[in-house]
């Protein structure tokens, strides 16, 4: 053997062993070291059983809601100054009208505005019956830097959502523009999950109108948890933002279950403030426009410590501390697209994609030997190595297998023999044409290169493009196909190569057996 | 071992109108036959909708099923029960999906009374992203052709690559034709499989071509071939002869992946047993198509064909 040849086997043997150390923990987990260092191959959705979601985050809903808020606050800014708007309201897409009874508090409306809001601008003013409305408007450019920011900040909540609901492995990611997709393996029940990541969680405090009062004054009804509706002031004390901690507790006086809200120092500061101003009122505590609970304020609350009371049972109770602890979605969420794998199912689509491969790879390493003979054993014994490479490539590079992926893997055993095919039928070509083996095996690598080379590749092209159009499973079919690609260009042209050329160098002038 | 005696040599040729003629029409039937009845096979995945798969843990009627189902009133719903498997149903539910609908007719299942269901897969698509998929299908299928007419007319000459793109996309179309003849759901599967196959049949149409070309260059060089008056006849010549010698390769290397599709057909489950059936008659169409549709183009377009005998 020359001294190339013997580099050459011993760079494949080394390799092969690195190959069967990583995929070693995918067959036997339990056997291995703990220091063993590969993992196990990751396994899609559709292998392992979970919940994959596709969500339009609905941003234009956060422009409205950063609009609503500016008037909100424009509104008390102003009051306190004197000057009174009798109503701030959003409309279009991204407009935001105040009225005002008289023109007199004009000028410091829109010296404050400019002062604070730069990025509204004023587009028009009404003037109708001594009231007067001045329209604002979002510049286009704050308004797509608010969708996107919604889309970033939306990722981030589901993800402390998720993290909270203790599942392993979860995958949270973009989509495009304004999507998001959450893959959470091992989870059954969507009806739960989507509750959990969709709910906007947008905590508000306001006060509830006195009765008594005018019904001039400004309010807003809203729903009530115990059913009917109920009249609020249209001001907004406080919102979700300033909750530091939620969490559970049991009342034990009525033995219901409660949320304990922890304000931060600023939401603390606020409450006592909001207490000790309301003592006597009614304050409702509303999450996502339904009010929970109108408790009364008895005294005024100091340390930023407040209860959500409304006889919530404990899961109810539970989801909400976990939504207040994660803190509220920036934009309501569409759900474009749920998909749900039962484990059972799952298992069943291993055995029937590992069944399927099995026996279709044992017909290949039948025909193989069969039909080449000593060469033919050879060519199976490198598909036999191609599996063990991509598997280890697809270890290596943390790809998911996914049931597509599967028939990847066994398409690519099938496949991978062609390589073989072309090359042992060009061989036998030469030898008839009378080539001495050696000369025969060196033109029929040669003259086979570019024909496996081009059918490879164009099959790589369309194994790419399936990968960057391709959604979930579709993927994961990409990823076998083209990296079984990469493989079988490698065994089938260069370990199988130096296995060939060993027969020829052993037997120079007689029958060659493929 | 040998299959087929190498001194074989089969005038394919000439047979080529006529093929050609047969391919036409079976490519105008597929086209029929999914304009006809393929809008009433888009599964969920093109236009959106929710199903269900369960399996109960005793035996249970399809009436029963239909029955509960029925019940939860959700409006146009099918029923579907797995062959094989007789405790395993589909429910599909086509119309304006509410997102609910799944939950409700679990409540309507779990009124059947005396048996225990479990769910096995639960899919909601909506409509957007059911066009959406249906678009990025289309656009990966166009790509593919596009980047393949790319690369084999850098590898090879347009012409090549034209009668390959023409082929490729005879098989697709063929394809999609029977799969929706045979009566199953188009799923988003489908279009994996096809561009499976577009891969599949352009790998053997390049072993041909590459076998054509080398005998061009030496023939070129020898002279070897000029047998007949014109060059155009001494082209086909050649083209035969090249087909004749990768005729073994072509049908080998299609029987082996033959044979692991039968098997994933067969027994890999619905999701892969669908693919696999598409892949499985692909593959048979584009072994044929690489000689008899990619092949003759490359043939008529080849009228100003360098003289072979120089």
């Amino acid at each position: 053997m020359s001294s190339a040849i013997r580099n050459k086997v011993m760079m494949v043997s080394a390799l092969i062993l690195v190959c069967l150390g990583i995929v070693a923990p995918t067959f036997f987990k339990d056997d291995l070291p703990k220091w063993w260092p590969a993992s196990p191959i990751k396994l899609g959705l559709d292998l392992r059983g979970g919940v994959y979601l596709v969500m339009g985050v609905e941003t234009k809903e956060a422009i409205k809601s950063r609009l609503t808020s500016v008037g909100s606050v424009v509104r008390s800014d102003l009051r306190s100054k004197g000057v009174a708007v009798a109503k701030a309201r959003v409309s279009g897409e991204r407009q935001l009208s105040f009225e005002l009874l008289t023109d007199k508090g004009l000028p410091q409306l829109e010296d404050h505005m400019l002062q604070e809001y730069a990025s509204l601008q004023r587009v028009s003013e009404d003037r109708t019956g001594g009231k007067v409305t001045v329209v604002y408007e979002m510049t286009e450019r704050e308004a797509s830097e608010v969708e996107a920011s919604a889309v970033d900040q939306a990722i981030e909540v589901i993800r402390n959502r998720v993290d909270q609901y203790g599942v392993s492995e979860p995958i949270i990611q973009r989509n495009g523009e304004k999507q998001i997709i959450v893959q959470l393996p091992d989870v059954k029940d969507v009806s739960a999950v989507k509750r959990t990541i969709g709910s906007v969680a947008k905590l508000e405090f306001r006060l509830v109108s006195d009765p008594t009062k005018s019904a001039a004054q400004p309010s807003v009804t809203r729903k009530s948890r115990r059913g009917g509706e109920v009249r609020l002031e249209d001001e907004i004390l406080m919102t979700g933002d300033v909750v530091d901690r939620a969490h559970v507790d049991i009342n034990p006086q009525t033995n219901e279950a409660e949320v304990s809200l922890q304000l931060n120092p600023v939401g603390a500061t606020m409450f006592d403030r909001i207490t000790s101003q309301n003592v006597g009122k009614q304050l409702a505590i509303i999450l996502d426009d339904i009010s929970q609970s109108e408790p009364r304020i008895n005294e005024r609350i100091g340390g930023g410590r407040a209860q959500i009371t409304g006889s919530f049972t404990p899961e109810e109770a539970h989801f909400l501390a976990v939504v207040l602890r994660a803190g509220a979605l920036p934009a309501p969420l569409k759900f474009l697209e749920e998909r749900t794998v039962g484990a059972s199912l799952g298992a069943d689509s291993i055995r029937g994609g590992v069944y399927a491969s099995l026996i279709g790879c044992i017909a290949v390493f039948i025909f193989g030997p069969l039909y080449y003979r000593r060469a033919g054993l050879f060519a199976v014994i490198c598909l036999g190595l191609n599996i063990l490479f991509l598997l280890a490539l697809l270890v290596i590079m943390k790809a998911t297998l996914t049931l597509p992926g599967i028939a990847g893997l066994a398409l690519t055993v099938g496949m991978a023999l062609d390589a073989n095919i072309i090359t042992f039928e060009r061989i036998r070509e030469e030898l008839r044409a009378g080539a001495g083996n050696l000369a025969a095996i060196e033109a029929g690598f040669h003259r086979a290169h570019w024909a496996v080379m081009d059918s490879n590749l164009t099959t790589l092209l369309s194994g790419i493009i399936l990968y960057a159009l391709g959604t979930g499973p579709i993927k994961g079919f990409a990823v076998t196909l083209s990296l079984g690609i990469v493989t079988t260009l490698f065994s089938a042209l260069f370990v199988c190569r130096l296995m060939i050329d060993s027969i020829g160098l052993n037997n120079r002038a007689g029958k060659l057996s493929i | 071992m040998e299959l087929f005696s190498h001194t074989l040599n089969i005038n394919f040729m000439k047979y080529r109108w006529a093929l050609i003629a047969s391919s036409c029409l079976l490519f105008v039937f597929a086209v029929v036959v999914w304009i006809e009845a393929g809008p009433k096979k888009y599964g969920i995945d093109f236009i959106g909708g929710t199903e269900l798969v369960v399996r109960f843990e005793t035996p249970v009627e399809i009436a029963q099923v239909r029955k509960a189902v029925d019940s939860a009133q959700l409006g146009e719903a099918s029923v579907q029960q797995f062959e094989g498997q007789s405790n395993d149903f589909s429910i599909r539910m086509k119309s304006e999906a509410q997102e609910q609908s799944a939950e409700i007719v679990k409540v309507a299942l779990a009124k059947i009374e005396g048996v225990k269901f479990e769910i096995l897969k639960q899919d909601y698509v909506g409509p957007i992203v059911g066009e959406q998929i249906k678009k990025d299908g289309v656009k990966a299928i166009i790509f593919a052709l596009l980047g393949m007419l790319i690369y084999m007319t850098v590898r090879f000459e347009f012409r090549f690559a034209l009668g390959a793109i023409i082929a490729m996309f005879h098989d697709s179309i063929i394809v999609i034709g029977f799969y929706v003849l045979s009566g199953k759901e188009l799923s988003a599967g489908i279009i994996a499989a096809v561009l499976t196959l577009i891969g599949y049949s352009v790998n053997d149409t390049i072993v041909v071509f590459d076998r054509i070309r080398e005998n061009m260059v030496k023939s070129s060089k020898t002279g070897s071939i000029a047998k007949y008056q014109s060059k155009y006849q001494d082209f086909i010549e050649l083209v035969n002869a090249s087909i004749n010698q990768t005729l073994s390769r072509t049908l080998l290397t299609s029987i082996a992946t033959l044979f692991v599709c039968f098997t994933l057909w067969q027994m890999g489950g619905s999701t892969i047993s669908d693919f696999a059936f598409c892949l499985f008659f692909g593959i048979i169409i584009g072994t044929y198509s690489s000689i008899f549709v990619a092949t003759p183009i490359v043939i008529a377009l080849g009228k100003d064909t360098p003289d072979l005998r120089s």
